[in-house]
């Protein structure tokens, strides 16, 4: 699963290649259960590869890093945003962040679907999940939980049908 | 204090729902936030627009949602309540899962979750395009037009997401300019 493509990229290029300090086989493995875990994506990766550096510390000092200046920027436009209905030149304004936003997320779906899904299997087990998250509205506890479970049992079971498979990790 | 504890315990529990990528938890924190009167829909589109361009993490624009529902404070407890579980999963993780030597069986789980994962984003997509007819009532343009204005931004930043390098902020800054000369000026 590769997600958050570019600055995953970029955490590459500072820990692996320019500072040193992991090597490129911790870096998989970090990005492995950096993928595998819930939340976002690249908050993951940074807090696994400070944990190899520096322990649970580490840990809390990126975490606590990579999340401070989001924060802060998204505090001072609620802020702006204020209480009240924009309206006129604001709306019309806003409303352009969102067509633009919008579009970010399209792009995001297509490429995460192009990288990621192969397969008429997977494809249908996205689509479904699609219609219960997005169209019947079912909870994401029970869409997670019980689709995940479904997803992952289908992979192991296609791979005890092709032992073969076994190998290429 | 209720405040917090709301947006604590929900944005926990979204923490560890988050299956392959933070923006999978869109439908379920659009339809949990807007359905508790911690925001209406067009400021859960207006926060989530700008968690797309602010530094670090998009999904951060929770914190968007916890300073309007309870200031400062609710902000902070939204944003760390969010990544905060994860994290501990995952710092626990790197090492028994280093050590844990079966990288079949660790892949085989990793490509279970993507096609969930897909559909959650998908999901996520289709919910905030339907969610822009909460927001064609707020410019000065006729409806047909702004929809039709949204769509042809929509795509047009998708696609020089996907082809160009352009960075998203300018995209996104791009658009609204657009929008608001073409939005702005009905019946002025």
């Amino acid at each position: 699963m590769s997600f958050g493509g570019g600055l995953n990229a970029y955490v590459r290029q500072v820990f692996v290649r320019r500072k040193g300090w992991v090597t490129d086989g911790e870096f998989v493995e970090s990005l492995q259960v950096s993928q595998i875990s819930p939340g976002p994506n690249v908050v993951n990766l940074t807090v696994s590869l400070a944990n190899r550096l520096r322990g649970y510390p580490g840990s809390i000092a990126a975490l606590v890093g990579i999340v401070l200046p989001a924060i802060a920027v998204n505090i001072a436009f609620a802020v702006w945003l204020g209480g009240s209905q924009p309206s006129g030149w604001v709306a019309a304004l806003l409303t352009g962040f969102v067509a633009a936003a919008i579009g970010l997320t399209l792009q995001n779906v297509v490429d995460f679907v192009r990288r990621n899904v192969t397969g008429v299997i997977d494809l249908a087990m996205g689509i479904v999940v699609f219609i219960a998250v997005g169209v019947l509205n079912v909870n994401i506890l029970v869409a997670v939980i019980g689709f995940g479970l479904v997803s992952v049992g289908v992979h192991f079971w296609r791979r005890a049908r092709k032992p073969e498979r076994d190998n290429d990790g | 204090m209720d405040e917090l504890v709301a947006l604590g315990t929900f944005f926990a529990a979204m923490s560890l729902l988050a299956v392959g990528s933070g923006n999978t938890t869109v439908p379920a924190i659009l339809n949990h936030s807007t359905s508790s009167d911690w925001v209406s829909h067009d400021q859960f589109l207006y926060v989530y627009s700008i968690g797309q361009v602010a530094p670090g993490p998009s999904t951060m624009y929770v914190a968007g949602i916890g300073y309007i529902y309870a200031g400062v404070a609710g902000a902070l407890v939204a944003a760390f309540s969010f990544v905060v579980p994860s994290s501990i999963l995952v710092a626990v993780l790197t090492h028994g899962w280093t050590r844990w030597r079966h990288e079949d069986v660790k892949a085989t789980i990793a490509a279970g979750l993507t096609p969930v994962a897909a559909g959650l984003l998908a999901a996520s997509a289709y919910k905030l395009i339907i969610t822009t007819s909460h927001i064609t009532d707020t410019v000065p343009a006729p409806n047909i037009f702004t929809v039709l204005l949204l769509a042809v931004l929509a795509l047009t930043v998708g696609a020089l997401t996907q082809w160009t390098k352009l960075h998203p902020a300018i995209l996104v800054v791009g658009s609204g300019a657009i929008a608001t000369l073409g939005l702005s000026f009905w019946g002025a």
